[in-house]
């Protein structure tokens, strides 16, 4: 059995290693990946950036193959958890790797694996010598990314001296970010992030409305990792915390298990989801213990009770939050007066035993508010999270027999309820790869930070199995699919009942040669709702119905000449509640990208053409940008979209990207709402970027 | 997929048998003749039968019967939703003869209250070293208390086809004349259905099966399943069907030429419908 049992990783890395040879963000697999994880969270922001980045980091710093550590192995996210598990028992066992076809007789090794692997990977000998920590300090590498980008047609918040206004933005329609990053070898890395939101005011002092900075060290004696300032957390399957990017329900429907150490630093930019403050893995032998403790102002919505201001002024015992705000956009009154209103403090740890084919990790964290949380609650929020203090604790577990690998973890919060997670990843013939999950997550099953395999957003009020499977039966054929079929127990926003579901994904690639590569993917989601209006008529109670949502896409990719690649895509969207009517959608673009093969520039241009009869039938299309900012257009209406952008870097230490972008609709003279709303029927976007490395 | 939020109790489950008989039918393909489901191994395996090669073929794919090896004979026992109004077993021999073979089947369905009984003999034989063909005529017998009783014949045919050696595709078609229940039971229908398979085996311990079934009358049922077989006497199954997002799981136990499975169907809303099955082979 020479394949893995999840390509997909390895696929990311494939992608990652084009990226890093010529950064113009190449639609890709890893691009096609977050398009599906934008398309089922809408979620603009998440830590895909930092992953990529530590690729292309590898790239230029390849592991020394014979001498990289299983913590190594697992923050790199080449390998899976089998294939960095044979590989070091490989090693111990019949000594060092000669060259890198030996990795052939590991049975979870594919010749394809291999060739993925190859860039990141180098054989010479360690040469032992570990410079003194002052030149660790200066002798790595240094990035600076400077970026701006900004829609050029004024929006309604902006229009200050509009006096039917009700909340204008203060700022400017600007987004700037600058991220400063310097790295020694993975193994000690510092740097800053800050950004400003389009609409947030930008004057004085701190300027930025976001500030993140971070230092991080590892260590090979008994401290292992050290992290100060903000840092990310990742425990078991993410049950009770897990920040950044993690594997789950994907277009990868076998890499369904988390890998990953459980201390990194934070460079990314959603203004909630990190941790602030002090961290450090220490260990020895098959333990290791990792300890957190952070604190910092998080954005809510405070209510001070009358009797409070009339009695004594200094009592905050009764000053309650209403509700937290996550969004990390701080543009008008309000929500500025929301920013950073409460205290929020975390500790816990981790401690972990690992032997042989056995990883078992129990954990604990401790949450503290400096207010008491009441919510005005729904009767579907009944089980949500009240009062200041929320303690998470959990087990979990990873077992390797033969080529099977079982995983899992069980977790309780404080209220005494509980949430589980199993799988089990099977590699059962060469050409044959199965998944198999199970959760159950109680509807009082209370977390803040979790992110796991999971329909809802937080594990949370739901029973679900899945199943995938990667079928790879003759050369250039690819077929993958997952089902998932679950039930709410609990009612949900969307439903005012316990409700059942279904998502179903198939994917068939066909790649005969290097230069041509295509895909057919069919989704088909089911699962029960409150009907529309249409539906509900004058009943008096809702009505629960099934809605049916069904995607279907073909993609192709091809190389033209050496310098010229043709992408094409048509996507059909269709959209209905039994009951109701139907709605359609599709889309359709041509892209070329051109890279001259002797000048340092490239570009990407792309047309789409768009119509969709409701936002229901919305169709998410990645689009070519900024190295490392990832742009989703999520497109609805009916209208056409076209972009152009230009990469061009002059020298090896400076690389500048630009990028312009309108759509222009058909059926409509306003786009957006709200303070977002423009008067007409175009939107144009400028981004710029520039990266500074040495 | 339809949403129910109903559980039957006890005291009234005969009165609702016929009820769940015809709900279940539409919803999950169930309870219904012609339904090729015989023996726990298929029903573990989301109902997938068209090309298995086992006893239970007599019932599931007559054609299949020309590639048996040997005798093979199979008893399996099916309990719908856990309740025992809605019992349904069969009973299934493979018997080779010269040119081809000959399967003996009977199936049971119901209880006191509702109940169908077919008996059939059927005949499949090779055309080519890779393709078969088969038959069957089918007496079914159906009662209804209160209503009377009623006889009738029905016919089958199934093919199936090796082009590679992981590759085999079958189809059968049950009651294409689309027979009823008899003229004592005026509007009960026997189902009438056509079904085509495809099963990739990659490897001895493996095979991924997927089907597609289209009885007269109710939605469309594209059903998978896969069958893995990690040591020489344990075979580990799963399944899906898509009329009511039906999930199927089971396993099987090997002795010499002794058959023992387990298996189970888990409709999400009206629950859990185990089987057992023995056959020799």
């Amino acid at each position: 059995m020479r394949r893995s049992a999840f390509t997909g990783i390895l696929l990311l890395s494939c992608t990652c290693m084009l990226q890093a040879q010529n950064p113009v963000n190449e639609p890709g697999p890893e691009t096609d990946l977050i398009e599906y994880l934008v398309e089922d969270q809408e979620e603009s922001e998440f830590g895909f950036d930092t992953f990529l980045e530590t690729l292309e980091y590898l790239q230029q710093n390849p592991l020394r193959i014979n001498k990289t550590d299983y913590d190594t192995w697992r923050q790199t996210g080449l390998l899976t958890e089998l294939q960095i598990r044979q590989l070091l028992r490989h090693i111990e066992q019949t000594g060092p790797l000669h060259n890198i076809y030996e990795l052939q007789t590991i049975a979870s090794f594919s010749t394809e694996d291999i060739l993925r692997l190859q860039p990141y990977v180098i054989w010479d000998a360690y040469d032992g010598t570990t410079l003194p920590y002052l030149q660790q300090l200066v002798q790595g590498r240094y990035a600076l990314f400077v970026r701006s980008t900004r829609v050029l047609q004024e929006q309604r918040g902006y229009q200050t001296e509009d006096s039917t206004l009700s909340s204008p933005y203060l700022g400017d329609p600007n987004r700037l970010y600058s991220r400063f990053s310097y790295n020694y070898k993975n193994a000690l890395r510092y740097g800053f992030t800050v950004e400003k939101d389009p609409g947030e005011p930008f004057s004085g002092v701190p300027g930025f409305d976001y500030w993140s900075a971070h230092y991080f060290q590892k260590g090979n004696g008994w401290i292992k990792a050290l992290a100060i300032g903000d840092y990310e957390l990742r425990i078991g399957q993410g049950l009770i915390v897990w920040s950044g990017f993690g594997m789950g329900k994907s277009i990868y429907p076998v890499n369904i298990k988390r890998t990953r150490p459980v201390l990194a630093p934070y460079t990314s930019v959603d203004e909630n989801r990190f941790f602030r403050g002090a961290a450090a893995t220490v260990g020895k032998g098959p333990l290791e213990l990792t300890v957190f403790g952070s604190y910092n102002q998080v954005d809510a919505n405070l209510i001070a009770s009358q009797d409070t201001s009339l009695s004594d002024p200094g009592d905050e015992g009764t000053v309650t939050i209403s509700s937290l705000q996550l969004t990390g956009l701080h543009r008008t009154e309000s929500e500025i007066a929301d920013k950073d209103a409460v205290g929020f403090m975390a500790t816990g740890g981790n401690l972990a035993w690992r032997k042989g084919p056995l990883s078992v990790s129990a954990a604990g964290i401790l949450y503290h508010f400096d207010a008491e949380l009441v919510e005005d609650r729904s009767p579907y929020e009944l089980y949500d999270f009240e009062g200041s203090q929320l303690i998470n604790a959990s087990l979990s577990y990873n077992y390797v027999w033969r080529n099977w690998l079982l995983f899992g973890e069980t977790a309780i919060s404080d209220n005494g309820k509980a949430g589980t997670l199993n799988g089990l990843i099977l590699p059962v013939d060469k050409h044959v790869d199965l998944a198999l999950v199970y959760r159950y997550f109680d509807p009082g099953f209370q977390t803040f930070f979790s992110q796991s395999f999971s329909e809802n957003t937080y594990p949370r009020n739901e029973e679900g199995w899945y199943t995938g499977i990667e079928i790879t039966p003759v050369k250039a054929w690819r077929f993958n699919a997952y089902a998932d079929i679950y039930k709410k127990p609990w009612l949900s926003f969307t439903a005012d009942a316990p409700a059942y579901g279904a998502d179903y994904l198939a994917t068939v690639y066909y790649k005969p040669k290097r230069t041509l590569e295509t895909y057919v993917r069919l989704r088909y989601e089911a699962s029960d709702r409150n009907a529309n209006a249409a539906i509900q008529g004058d009943l008096p109670h809702d009505i629960i119905t099934t809605e049916r949502k069904l995607r279907v896409r073909w993609n192709i990719s091809y190389q033209l000449t050496r310098e010229v690649t043709l992408r094409n895509r048509i996507e059909w969207s269709q959209y209905g509640q039994d009951g109701g009517t139907t709605e359609n959608g599709y889309l359709l673009y041509q892209d070329v990208v051109y890279k001259p093969w002797e000048l340092p520039f490239s570009l990407a241009c792309r047309y789409t053409l768009f119509s969709t009869d409701t936002y229901n039938t919305r169709i998410y299309a990645y689009e070519n940008d900024l190295l490392y900012a990832y742009s989703i257009a999520n497109i609805y209406g009916e209208g056409q979209r076209v972009y152009a952008m230009v990469q061009y870097s002059p020298t090896g230490w400076l690389d500048t990207w630009i990028k312009y972008g309108q759509t222009v609709y058909t059926d409509r003279d306003t786009i957006g709402s709200g303070n977002e709303a423009i008067e007409g029927n175009r939107r144009s976007e400028l981004r710029l970027q520039v990266r500074f490395k040495w | 997929m339809k949403t129910l939020y109903l559980r039957p109790m006890r005291g009234i489950r005969i009165l609702i048998a016929p009820f769940f008989l015809l709900l279940a039918g539409n919803s999950a393909g169930w309870a219904q003749f012609g339904t090729n489901n015989a023996g726990a191994r298929t029903l573990a395996m989301g109902n997938t039968s068209l090309t298995l090669t086992d006893a239970y073929a007599a019932a599931n794919n007559q054609a299949a019967m020309a590639f048996a090896e040997g005798p093979a004979f199979g008893v399996s026992a099916l309990q719908y939703f856990s309740l025992s109004e809605l019992t349904s077993l069969w009973g299934c021999a493979v018997l080779p003869a010269a040119g081809g073979a000959f399967g003996l089947s009977v199936h049971h369905d119901g209880s006191q209250t509702f109940r169908q009984t077919q008996a059939g003999v059927g005949y499949g034989r090779k055309l080519g070293e890779n393709i078969a063909v088969g038959v069957q005529l089918d007496l079914i017998h159906t009662g209804v208390t209160d209503l009377g009783n009623g006889n009738t014949f029905t016919a089958e045919a199934a093919l199936l086809y090796k082009p590679s050696p992981e590759l085999s595709i079958g189809a059968r078609a049950y009651n294409p004349f689309m027979a009823s229940a008899g003229e004592d039971l005026p509007g009960l229908e026997i189902s009438s259905l056509l079904a085509v398979g495809l099963t990739y085996q990659p490897a001895k311990q493996f095979q991924l099966s997927a089907e597609g079934e289209q009885t007269i009358g109710y939605d469309f049922n594209l059903k998978a399943g896969a069958e893995y077989r990690p040591v020489e006497i344990l075979a580990i199954r799963g399944g899906w069907m898509s009329r009511s997002s039906v999930l199927t799981a089971g396993f099987g136990i090997r002795w010499q030429q002794l058959f023992i499975d387990l298996g189970a169907q888990f409709h999400p809303q009206l629950g859990t419908s185990p089987a057992i099955g023995i056959h020799l082979e």
